[in-house]
């Protein structure tokens, strides 16, 4: 509730664009499931190819890129996620339609090698105009990887030159081989920026002086907000096919696989509840070697994503210390233990408690959609004529944004950038 | 196999109790280093020349005459294991005032120098020109630290005024080769051989600014608030392509890097093909270590970080080409404006003592070519270093009848050449090898400590 109070009063007509693209983006998240599963590529055999394109910014800027195109297909930002199994012989053919060589790195794959190219720095390249090179690992340890080129590094993850990858473990639903990783919605937040003067830079074929980089954008997923909140797979953004709205229900786990992919660190602050923290680099936190246990995992709200890193965490709404009934009961409903403090005498007991909702008033309503008026934000009410059509199913909705305050804008323009919202759906 | 194997522990364990006990009786000793804040330069890669102030560590432990290199970093200072006091002297050759800290521990001159009510120093300072200040440190802790300027900060440590401190627990199980590098970082701690590196940058414009006297207050250069930097060094070094790479691996297989950022930036330093345990962090032990191939490594911050060759799991290009790098993944692996990769980039190269293309962390024979890596009695001494055929680990009197009985009934342990036959070839050897420790061993770590073991008159 905090959070809207303070966007509101630092914004107006920006923030009712975002809001309504959220909404409709609920509308259209309502009309079919929640989607659980990160959205990439699968199998053990993947083609990429490095090539230029373009993508958009929020603002309607034109980019140009390089990027990694999945086979056949149009580059995009980031590189086609690779989802695959714990255990797999997974190989990587990477042709090379850029000008200068390029190649992949697999940070935290420790057996990788290569057939074809040439050696390079941190992995073997694909010679420019044509060249390619093949890649294969063993996928051995479950996590959130990333990749990206070890080629002229500081230029191509600026470039875009990145991707993520996802090891699942042979247990469903789980981040690695814990039952205490178990999540019900997987969510990827891929990080990156851009300094649009190395990208005209480049196009030109200017030579590009990296220590001058000043970023003007900054990119959830390849977009800036509010595409980040349109669904995967637009057909308007062709290069840039992953979403970044976050959709669960009261008490589910989400997990977040955060991915610094670009050259930045970013405090990502997930509001509404504090996430723990389970793995870092695809390791699991544990409490003392050998032993498998995401016990040792920290709770925090705001999460320093770093360059070349990775971290999974574990984010749930619940009653706990909200005071309120998240989950839709009436207090004549059965407590449910598992989900909510059942002991009456308990201070932060909030079994049937709903949550209590003030419609706003009139001259606030012009973004008055949001308001639903349905019980999960509290009592029905009668909304306005017109209103809360937009958020048919009634969602709650926290921000989760960079709290580096100018990774909010598009090219200084308000807001945009590294921002998306989670929208808690009521139960059943 | 596994009953030698023991044996060697043990006795490894108990020399290094004898060694340790001079330690733990003797009153902790206090560890000097005399210092000399200067000036020199550095080429950059591209050919720039970049004024630089850094220390040079005094020769002759005293300032009578100016002697040692000036280095940027300064000279790694190293504080013997057992010694709970540091004390160093500073001299102040550059024509400002500058003092030392080191972050992380309490020093005893740590006193702010305050000129018209403003802080100059977080610590007494030397005079410029010529001014001399002693610092002490009395109850040191050890761990991994940067040493450098109290004075000015913002321009003086961009200048080139830093420089890594190690200071090792007091020696407890450990078995490492002397001399090696080894040690016990922490407490169970312990490593075969570390590496520092010690990340810093270089804005060129301030340095021209400062050594051309265009810089400070009404001057073309007011302040550091433009910071850009254009050089991204490793241990003072811009990665150029075609550097050698850094030898590492030579006397085991336990690898220390202790991470140390005296620049201005957080970075994040990315480790290809292994993951470290990062088990320490400015000097504290953490509680729990944790697997990463990645550091946020910010300014001012260290790290300590163990990684294992494990040879059975090494990672198989590694294990091919015998390389792996160390590189910064915010973009600072350029070189200004220079085209390609450069900055902080470090490149390893596994020891091969030998040259017979297996590193020395997986070698059952240091200093012997032994490509077929045969070891007939499974002791991890390969066949061609090991003629302590009775396994008491020194090749004496006590082996010559096995070695009779070997020759006669042919017995493979013997051929130590593995020409299939033995024969005068591993007599040979045997004469050669006569009262010799066996191996060294890469795969036994304290294969050296056998010699010690043996000079002490344990075998």
């Amino acid at each position: 509730m905090r959070t809207k109070t303070n966007i509101v009063s630092r914004c107006d007509s920006g923030l009712r664009k975002v809001l309504f693209l959220a909404l409709i983006v609920a509308g259209i998240a309502v009309a079919g499931a929640v989607n659980a599963a990160v959205v990439g590529v699968t199998g053990t055999n993947f083609q990429l190819t490095a090539k230029a394109g373009y993508i958009q910014g929020g603002d309607g800027a034109t980019i140009y890129m390089w990027g990694y195109a999945p086979d056949g297909g149009t580059m995009q930002i980031p590189g086609p996620t690779l989802i695959v199994n714990e255990g797999e012989v997974i190989t990587v053919t990477l042709s090379n339609d850029l000008n200068e060589p390029v190649s992949i790195f697999f940070p935290g794959q420790t057996d990788v090698t290569a057939t074809g190219g040439s050696p390079g720095l941190l992995a073997q390249e694909a010679a420019a105009s044509g060249g390619s090179v093949v890649y294969e690992f063993t996928a051995s340890a479950p996590g959130t990887y990333q990749y990206h080129s070890g080629s002229n590094t500081a230029l191509h993850v600026e470039m875009g030159l990145v991707g993520a990858l996802i090891v699942n473990p042979a247990t469903a639903g789980q981040a690695y081989d814990d039952p205490k990783t178990a999540f019900d919605e997987e969510y990827l937040f891929v990080f990156s920026e851009i300094d649009p003067a190395i990208h005209e830079a480049a196009e030109a074929g200017l030579p590009v002086d990296m220590t001058t980089r000043d970023p003007k954008y900054w990119l959830l997923n390849g977009r800036t907000a509010p595409d980040c909140l349109f669904p995967d797979g637009i057909p308007w953004l062709p290069s840039q096919p992953y979403g970044a709205l976050a959709i669960t229900y009261p008490g589910h786990n989400v997990l977040i696989r955060a991915v610094g992919a670009g050259s930045d660190i970013h405090p990502m602050h997930y509001h509404g509840a504090n996430y723990r923290v389970i793995a870092r680099d695809g390791r699991m936190h544990e409490s003392e070697p050998g032993v498998s246990g995401a016990d040792a995992g920290e709770e925090d709200n705001t999460m320093n994503i770093a360059a070349g890193q990775t971290i999974d965490a574990i984010w749930t709404w619940t009653n706990d210390e909200l005071g309120w009934d998240v989950f839709g009961h009436s207090p004549s409903d059965p407590c449910e233990s598992t989900k909510e403090i059942c002991d009456t005498n308990n201070p932060l007991y909030a079994h049937g408690k709903p949550l209590p909702v003030a419609l706003p008033q009139q001259q606030f309503m012009t973004f008055g959609g949001f308001w639903s008026g349905s019980p999960f934000l509290g009592e029905e009410d009668v909304m306005p004529p017109g209103e809360g059509g937009l958020n048919v199913a009634g969602g709650f909705f926290h921000i989760w944004h960079s709290h580096t305050e100018k990774e909010l804008c598009n090219y200084d323009i308000f807001p945009g950038g590294i921002l998306t919202f989670v929208i808690v759906l009521p139960p059943n | 196999m596994s009953q030698s194997f023991n044996l060697r522990l043990l006795m490894c364990l108990a020399v290094a109790g004898i060694l340790a006990l001079p330690l733990f009786g003797r009153e902790a000793a206090a560890a000097e280093y005399w210092l000399r804040a200067d000036t020199t330069s550095m080429t950059m890669p591209g050919g720039e020349s970049v004024s630089m102030w850094g220390y040079a560590e005094d020769l002759d432990s005293d300032f009578a005459t100016v002697d040692g290199t000036v280095s940027v970093p300064g000279p790694e200072i190293q504080v013997p294991t057992g010694d709970s006091e540091l004390i160093i002297h500073l001299k102040n050759n550059l024509d400002v005032p500058t003092s030392l800290m080191i972050m992380g521990q309490a020093s005893d001159s740590m006193v702010p120098t305050y000129e018209g009510g403003r802080v100059m120093s977080f610590s007494a300072e030397a005079a410029a020109g010529g001014g001399e200040a002693t610092y002490t440190w009395s109850n040191l802790r050890p761990g991994t630290y940067l040493y450098g300027t109290a004075t000015n900060p913002a321009v003086q440590v961009q200048m080139g005024l830093y420089g890594a401190l190690i200071a090792d627990v007091v020696p407890g199980v450990y078995c490492g080769p002397v001399g090696s590098g080894g040690g016990e970082a922490y407490p169970g701690i312990v490593y075969d051989e570390d590496i520092v590196l010690l990340f810093s940058e270089i804005d060129p414009a301030l340095h021209a600014a400062v050594a051309g006297g265009t810089y400070g207050p009404g001057q073309a250069m007011t302040s550091t608030i433009g910071y850009a930097p254009k050089y991204f060094l490793i241990n003072g070094k811009a990665y150029a392509t075609g550097d050698t790479p850094v030898e590492i691996g030579t006397n085991g297989s336990r690898l220390m890097l202790r991470f140390l950022n005296a620049g201005l930036r957080t970075l994040v330093p990315v480790i290809q093909g292994f993951f470290m345990n990062v088990v320490a962090e400015d000097g504290f032990p953490v509680r729990h270590p944790h697997a990463q191939y990645s550091l946020m490594l910010p300014a001012g911050k260290t790290f300590d970080s163990i990684f294992t060759l494990d040879c059975a799991e090494l990672p198989e290009p590694i294990l091919s080409t015998g390389e792996f790098a160390v590189f910064e993944r915010r973009g600072s692996v350029t070189n200004s404006s220079n085209p390609g990769t450069g900055g902080m980039f470090i490149k390893f190269a596994l020891t091969d003592g030998d040259g017979e293309s297996i590193a020395n962390a997986c070698d059952n024979c240091l200093n012997v070519a032994n490509l077929a890596q045969v070891d007939t009695d499974g002791d991890l001494f390969g066949n061609v270093c090991d003629a302590d055929l009775n396994n008491d680990l020194f090749v004496d009197f006590g082996d010559v009848t096995p070695m009779i009985r070997g020759f006669i009934w042919q017995d493979p342990v013997a051929d130590f050449n593995s020409d299939g036959s033995v024969n005068f070839g591993d007599v040979q050897i045997f004469i050669d090898s006569y009262s010799k420790a066996p191996g060294p061993s890469g795969l036994l770590m304290n294969s050296t400590s056998v010699s010690r073991a043996n000079s002490l008159g344990l075998n």
